[in-house]
């Protein structure tokens, strides 16, 4: 079996222990981490453990994986030949499943109040490394330039009209929704308005370098 | 469809000299398909392109690009 077979294999081994780990803790032990915890009145115990001790390793895991992913792009190649896009594997394009964590905010914002999380929509931009991939090491003549500068422009243009809207909506009602609805939506409307960027950016300039070309 | 006032007659000039897409391309410094596109006018050249393909093909720029 290949090296990278099993790196999927231990990956999806820490996703199911990860599973089991919160099962034992909602079961066993009285859902002591699952829960928000308060760090003032926190007493560790020895059935705090696996929960604990699975995160970090997946944690660990899964920024290795990222790691040895960019280090191997570099290795193969991945840095810009003068005049020529970068070349990059399409698996990157994968990292945008990461925007989904954006609706852990959900949760978090109804049982602790946060908003951070759902700064992880801005990851949905990530799957325009799909459309990039495909431009992997293309000659950057006077015709790619144009149409990197006008994907650019369309992009950026749709960006700040969206921000325009958001931020003319909140100046009209903020003062009625309360200042953390507006934070709330803020950080929302702003994570998906940078998510839609890279990803037009990326996509736009695929489109324009096809299109038209039967 | 290609840009509305513009014509190409590269692909007439390139065919006079043998020279395939790739060829003229590689010798201007551009990708295939952008000399693909031009030869369907579907793409305005900058002044350097035009002049580069100009010397390549032997031919007057006004010969090769026409604007209406």
């Amino acid at each position: 079996m290949r090296k990278r077979n099993w790196r999927g294999i231990v990956l999806i081994g820490f996703i199911l222990a990860e599973f089991l780990a919160v099962g034992f803790d909602v079961a066993i032990n009285g859902s002591r981490i699952v829960k928000p915890i308060d760090f003032g009145s926190y007493v560790f115990r020895g059935s705090d453990l696996p929960l604990m001790a699975v995160t970090v390793g997946l944690v660990c895991y899964v920024v290795y994986l990222v790691i040895h992913m960019v280090a191997a792009n570099f290795r193969k190649g991945g840095t810009a030949v003068k005049g020529v896009t970068r070349k990059l594997n399409p698996k990157y394009g994968w990292f945008g499943i990461f925007g989904f964590f954006g609706f852990v905010g959900i949760p978090a914002y109804v049982m602790q109040g946060q908003v951070w999380p759902f700064f992880f929509f801005a990851f949905f931009g990530f799957f325009g490394f799909f459309y990039e991939a495909k431009m992997s090491c293309t000659l950057m003549d006077e015709r790619f330039k144009e149409e990197q500068t006008r994907a650019q422009l369309v992009s950026y243009k749709t960006g700040f009209g969206l921000l325009w809207v958001v931020a003319w909506f909140m100046g009209m009602a903020g003062s009625h929704i309360g200042i953390t609805y507006v934070a709330l939506i803020f950080t929302v409307s702003s994570s998906l308005i940078i998510a839609l960027v890279l990803f037009l950016n990326s996509y736009l300039l695929y489109k324009y370098d096809t299109e038209e070309a039967e | 469809m290609g840009i509305q006032g513009f014509s190409c007659n590269l692909k007439k000039y390139r065919l006079l000299k043998d020279m395939t897409q790739e060829q003229l391309a590689n010798a201007v410094g551009v990708r295939r398909e952008t000399i693909m596109r031009l030869e369907k006018a579907q793409y305005n050249p900058s002044l350097k392109l035009a002049i580069d393909i100009s010397r390549v093909v032997e031919t007057p720029i006004e010969e090769l690009f026409i604007f209406d």
